[in-house]
């Protein structure tokens, strides 16, 4: 189990936060962010069964490989972190080389939650996990919050079913 | 515990012995108060202390001992091989202190490479066949990042694309893996 002292070691800006989830490997903040939390994502050096990546993004550890991951599930670059209604947003931290370290998705109250490794999830500040193991925020992505988008499949069920009715 | 020789063909030594072990497809659990032997056909026999007569396990057709010295990367082919846990075997407690040190080091790190590259994982690696049942049982008990340290030491992946990512497929598949080998 995390010592606070352990934690504050790692975080040394994390006062104001809470624990929302026990720890796991599971998945891992990457994953979180992108609303999985059932695999672990993070660009694989090779074929190992470590790590997912969304098929077709470049496999590197870099913040245009991250920003085109969580373009599969439909972010899309932004200015800032700022609440906006109807947007989640993603901050992507990165380290002083500015490969990405770890992200973190806006939840409705306007705080972040983060899963920390293979460690627990926690809502916090955004500039309270920026420091010697995550870096500092290099990316803000958003994406808009509202009904699923309807698939191909469900566009021609729903035309089939008019074209039914109309019958 | 002493190795007693029955046979002109070379003996193990006392470590080897200790890393390997050929049963067949039994798991006998030994304790230090029991007396081996081995034969020339690569079966064995054991006693417990204050007995007089010696259990005979043959290794079924095809069995081989578990070479120690031979390279990490060398696939683990036969399934007749099993790998005996001791409590005081010095492979599992280097394994544990190895294990606690990557979960602190990497506890809240995502990514996959470092953890996988940091020098306590590489350690565990370095281990060789020897870990092979250790590190088995803490995938299947705790999945975690360990299958590149499985590969590493097996010379095989058993894990579906499909499964990447998903630790609990993962270890899902060489639990499998392991099974069908009589590892388990």
């Amino acid at each position: 189990m995390i010592t606070d002292a352990e934690l504050a070691e790692a975080f040394p800006a994390l006062q104001n936060y809470t624990v929302t989830s026990a720890p796991t490997p599971r998945y891992n903040c990457i994953a979180w962010a992108a609303g999985d939390h059932r695999r672990w994502w993070w660009p694989p050096d090779s074929d190992t069964p470590e790590a997912y990546w969304p098929p077709g993004v470049r496999r590197d550890c870099t913040l245009e490989a991250f920003i085109a991951a969580y373009r599969t599930v439909g972010f899309t670059p932004c200015a800032s972190g700022e609440h906006e209604p109807g947007y989640v947003k993603v901050a992507i931290y990165v380290n002083a080389d500015g490969r990405p370290e770890h992200a973190a998705r806006q939840v409705e109250t306007g705080k972040w939650t983060s899963k920390l490794g293979q460690e627990m999830d926690i809502e916090h500040e955004l500039l309270e996990l920026e420091g010697p193991a995550y870096g500092r925020v290099g990316q803000f992505l958003r994406k808009p919050i509202g009904p699923p988008r309807l698939t191909r499949m469900h566009r021609t069920t729903k035309a089939a079913r008019r074209s039914r009715r109309g019958k | 515990m002493k190795l007693r020789s029955e046979t002109s063909r070379a003996q193990p030594s006392y470590s080897d012995w200790l890393q390997s072990r050929v049963l067949g497809r039994q798991r006998v659990d030994l304790h230090a108060s029991t007396e081996i032997a081995f034969t020339p056909n690569l079966s064995w026999s054991f006693r417990g202390t204050g007995s007089s007569n010696f259990t005979t396990v043959t290794a079924p057709s095809g069995a081989r001992r578990i070479d120690p010295s031979a390279p990490a990367a060398s696939p683990v082919e036969s399934n007749i091989e099993k790998l005996r846990f001791t409590p005081d075997d010095p492979v599992r407690s280097r394994f544990r202190e190895l294990v606690e040190e990557w979960h602190r080091a990497c506890r809240f790190s995502s990514s996959v490479t470092a953890r996988v590259q940091h020098p306590a994982y590489r350690a565990i690696v370095a281990l060789g066949r020897p870990v092979l049942p250790y590190l088995l049982e803490e995938m299947i008990a705790r999945p975690n990042h360990w299958s590149s340290a499985l590969i590493a030491i097996t010379g095989t992946n058993p894990v579906p694309p499909a499964a990447r990512g998903s630790l609990d497929e993962v270890a899902a598949s060489w639990r499998s893996w392991a099974a069908e080998r009589g590892l388990l």
